[in-house]
């Protein structure tokens, strides 16, 4: 078979540059009401064994950001600029065909939707032997022996029967376990976990998310973890980027970024969380509003419409994403939490609201 | 866990909902085998509480919520619900209550036909309901309707053949023999005229039963002046035509109409119609929920994102003025930011119409935000039963403290658990449940007893209920 492949040779290989560079990547989908800004100007650089968590609500891009890189995008109607280099090899607008060699062996993913991701009609096991047998050319029996020891090692139990069976035999958990099988197995050096729980209860929520971590650390391999979910990507990633309206608006290191949180977006998402050591029915704190037509985006901070500090100048003026005192943290914002500015506008915001309230 | 018994349940007079050993089994093909979905739950819901109902996908919770709508009925097992034995309804009297009881599903936006306007889908209850109640049709009525539809059927057939045999006798592809009958230009006719009467009460009478057409006091109107057009009309042509044998089938069609009209489901009074006052209910719950009904009023689900949507799902259940409120996993398919939002217009909604709610979720630290009194469930049976702040601080079922253990905190300083506090493994198969505790095979605290008895509930504190034989917590004497 005559394969157009990317093939990295390790001697090629610069270890001391990040696995994966993103520049200002950009995925505009040109639609009937406009074109549609998913994904407006995003970079980032992930390190080997390291793991980002690309956090949003719905339709802020950050699926369209992984399948952007992966090459997983529809060819008509999008327009890609920017950079995404891995392993200092540009994979941004290479052909399906080229990518083909980078999938599986080099960079994997773990869709959303175990229910749907999978091929009804194929056994779990050829499911699995499929990527190993086109990648790494194993012979049949060298295949399934190696699919069982993968449904083995992401805690799939009697893995010898479970090859034969089909996915609606197994429960959602299971199925899960199974896409992360497929993902891993020609063990790829970057994962993308797209909602890899969402679908999931919180019990086998835990379990998935310890296996990746498991499997992550076993195997050094980078990982970027997406997810609506502060709580998911907590305790689990070493960095976290908040995407908002296609862009980054908040990046730091895990720890930073929950200890002093600069973004007011950052901060009304963790805030909706109901917490269970919050006596019950605590009331919640909403993010007002929606998140905006990407079509059409407000001008300004995209985010100032259901903004809390948000001043005149926000409405107006686009605040870029830029480094903050200690050095590797980021965010875009006029009026960061946490800061005497911030503190300022919220107050003037609420005498503000408070105002409106008395003479209503 | 996992066990049966009613210590938990209060007094009957205080609650406006009573669920007593509650089972539901479903059988698996024509093996023989049964899917044990819920096997003896007993709960009960005070007016104005909220009780929720936490536990993990297959638990049984969903059907517990169907069982307590009677939709299916429960295998065995008693629903009280304001006085009424509702497993003992049938027809008529159980569609009634459901204007007490309303349900929220899952998936905002499946839930909602794609094809309807949300002005229509939230006016639809009161449509439904539009007029004031029939009493109960007799078993008679009932026969003559379905014999007059016959007839009218039959007589509709019979007009068809007869006014085509007259039309191919008439042009002449066919001789007629004299025996069969004169076939005249006016034959022909009345067997047409026939065809479409006969039809039409057939056709009414289905659709009527179907539920297609419901009456409301217009339309009931003009269904009255239909008839008599439809009854001039008949005598005249019976005159003209001198009286066709054929014709005796009319009344019978007529009949089969007035029997479609008394088949009809009714509605309640205490309900306004479409007219402008249930144009006003319905612009008022809309508004209520954070939709403009303006806007609202014309568009179609796909215009609106999940939570919007699952706004349109609560103001439809609340349109009838319900007592209760079943909410079957109502956020589980939202962003945590709408997820906020929803589960304060829940609130909201509770103070402001009164409401009852049974609230299932798989997610604990929601179930927590919303409930009065929390129910965990596991493989059909019930584990604990505690209000929400001392099923935080002090789980006396080893389920329940994995379940809060299986709550990613937002917190970065809180680590993960280390895998073996975890619970691990599947949920076993409710077709052939563990004996004994159904919770022993997952359980890191079970014994030799759990597997040979099954526990049963018990109080082990102040409005703390366990089915356990080894609780996590102090048991006092």
């Amino acid at each position: 078979m005559a394969r157009k492949q990317v093939t990295l040779t390790r001697s090629e290989v610069d270890t001391s540059r990040p696995l994966l560079e993103v520049e200002d990547l950009r995925t505009h989908f040109l639609t009937e009401s406009g074109t549609v800004r998913a994904v407006d100007g995003v970079s980032f650089a992930l390190e080997r064994g390291r793991t980002l968590g690309v956090v949003g609500e719905s339709g802020s891009g950050k699926t369209i950001l992984s399948r952007s890189i992966m090459g997983l995008l529809p060819t008509r109607n999008v327009v890609r600029t920017g950079s995404a280099k891995y392993e200092g090899t540009e994979v941004a607008g290479l052909a399906a065909g080229a990518l083909r060699g980078l999938w599986g062996t080099e960079m994997a993913m773990v869709f959303q939707d175990p229910m749907t991701s999978l091929n009804p009609v194929m056994k779990v096991g050829n499911q699995i032997t499929e990527s190993l047998r086109h990648h790494l050319d194993m012979d049949k029996g060298e295949a399934r022996e190696t699919a069982i020891a993968l449904l083995r090692s992401v805690g799939i139990p009697e893995p010898v029967q479970r090859v034969k069976e089909y996915p609606h035999q197994l429960s959602g958990g299971m199925r899960q376990r199974v896409m992360i099988a497929i993902a891993l197995a020609c063990g790829p050096r970057l994962l993308f976990a797209d909602e890899p729980t969402t679908a999931l209860d919180v019990t086998v929520q835990a379990q998935i998310l310890d296996l990746l971590q498991a499997q992550q650390t076993e195997r050094h391999m980078a990982m970027v973890l997406i997810t609506h979910d502060l709580g998911v990507v907590a305790g689990r990633a070493d960095d976290i980027a908040v995407m908002y309206a296609g862009k980054v608006v908040e990046k730091a290191p895990t720890s930073v970024l929950f200890s002093s949180t600069r973004h007011p977006y950052t901060e009304a998402l963790l805030k909706s969380i109901p917490k269970l050591e919050h006596t019950s029915h605590t009331r919640l704190e909403v993010i007002p509003g929606r998140p905006p037509d990407l079509v059409s985006p407000p001008d300004g901070c995209n985010f100032s419409p259901r903004c809390a500090y948000a001043q005149p100048k926000c409405f107006v003026e686009e605040p870029v994403l830029e480094t903050g005192p200690g050095g590797d943290h980021e965010f875009a914002c006029w009026y960061p939490v946490g800061t005497p500015q911030g503190a300022e506008a919220l107050a003037r915001n609420q005498a503000d609201a408070a105002v409106t309230e008395e003479v209503a | 866990m996992a066990g049966t018994g009613t210590a938990h349940l209060r007094d009957p007079s205080e609650t406006i909902l009573r669920a007593e050993d509650l089972v539901v089994e479903f059988p698996v093909g024509r093996t023989g085998l049964k899917v044990h979905a819920v096997s003896g739950i007993s709960i009960d819901v005070k007016e104005g509480e909220t009780l929720g109902l936490v536990g993990e996908s297959g638990c049984g919770k969903s059907t517990t919520g169907r069982a307590l709508m009677q939709f299916p009925s429960p295998t065995s097992g008693q629903v009280t619900f304001e006085g009424d034995e509702l497993t003992a309804l049938h027809g008529e009297d159980l569609r009634n209550i459901r204007t007490r009881m309303q349900m929220i599903f899952q998936d905002p936006i499946s839930s909602l036909n794609p094809r309807r306007t949300v002005g229509d889908i939230v006016s639809e209850p009161l449509a439904v309901w539009a007029e004031p109640r029939r009493p109960d049709r007799g078993p008679l009525t009932s026969a003559a309707a379905v014999v007059a539809f016959a007839v009218a059927g039959a007589s509709a057939l019979l007009g068809l053949i007869y006014a085509i045999l007259g039309v191919v006798v008439l042009t002449g592809v066919w001789q007629s023999s004299a025996t069969f009958g004169p076939f005249t230009v006016h034959g022909a006719a009345v067997g047409l005229f026939v065809a479409m009467v006969g039809a039409g009460g057939a056709v009414t009478f289905r659709a009527v039963g179907l539920g297609l057409w419901r009456r409301d006091a217009e339309g009931r109107g003009q269904t009255i002046t239909a008839f008599g057009v439809f009854a001039v009309i008949s005598l005249v042509v019976f005159a003209i035509l001198g009286g066709s044998p054929l014709l005796i089938a009319v009344p019978f069609a007529l009949l089969a109409v007035v029997a479609g009209l008394l088949y009809a489901p009714g509605g309640s009074e205490d309900f306004p119609g479409l007219g402008p006052e249930g144009a006003k209910l319905v612009d008022e719950v809309l508004t209520s929920v954070g939709l403009d009904p303006a806007v609202a009023r014309g568009k179609r689900p796909h215009e609106f994102s999940g939570g919007q949507c699952q706004r349109i799902s609560i103001a439809r259940a609340l349109v009838l003025d319900p007592k209760l409120i079943i909410c079957d996993e109502p956020v589980s398919a939202l962003d945590v930011s709408v997820q906020a939002q929803i589960l304060n217009l829940l609130e909201d909604m509770k103070a402001r119409y009164g409401l009852t709610l049974v609230f299932i979720a798989h997610d604990l630290a929601v179930v927590k935000n919303v409930s009065d009194r929390v129910a965990v469930m596991y493989l059909g049976k019930l584990c604990e039963v505690a209000p929400p702040d001392l099923l935080y601080e002090r789980a006396a079922h080893p389920y329940t403290d994995a379940l809060i253990k299986a709550i990613p905190v937002p917190d970065p300083e809180v680590r993960p658990d280390g895998v073996a506090e975890k619970l691990q493994g599947d949920l076993p198969s409710p077709v052939a449940p563990p004996s004994g505790c159904r919770f022993r095979t997952r359980c890191p605290k079970a014994q030799d007893r759990c597997a040979e008895e099954e526990p049963i509930i018990r109080a082990v504190g102040d409005g703390q209920f366990v089915a356990c034989h080894f609780p996590l917590v102090d048991v006092p004497d």
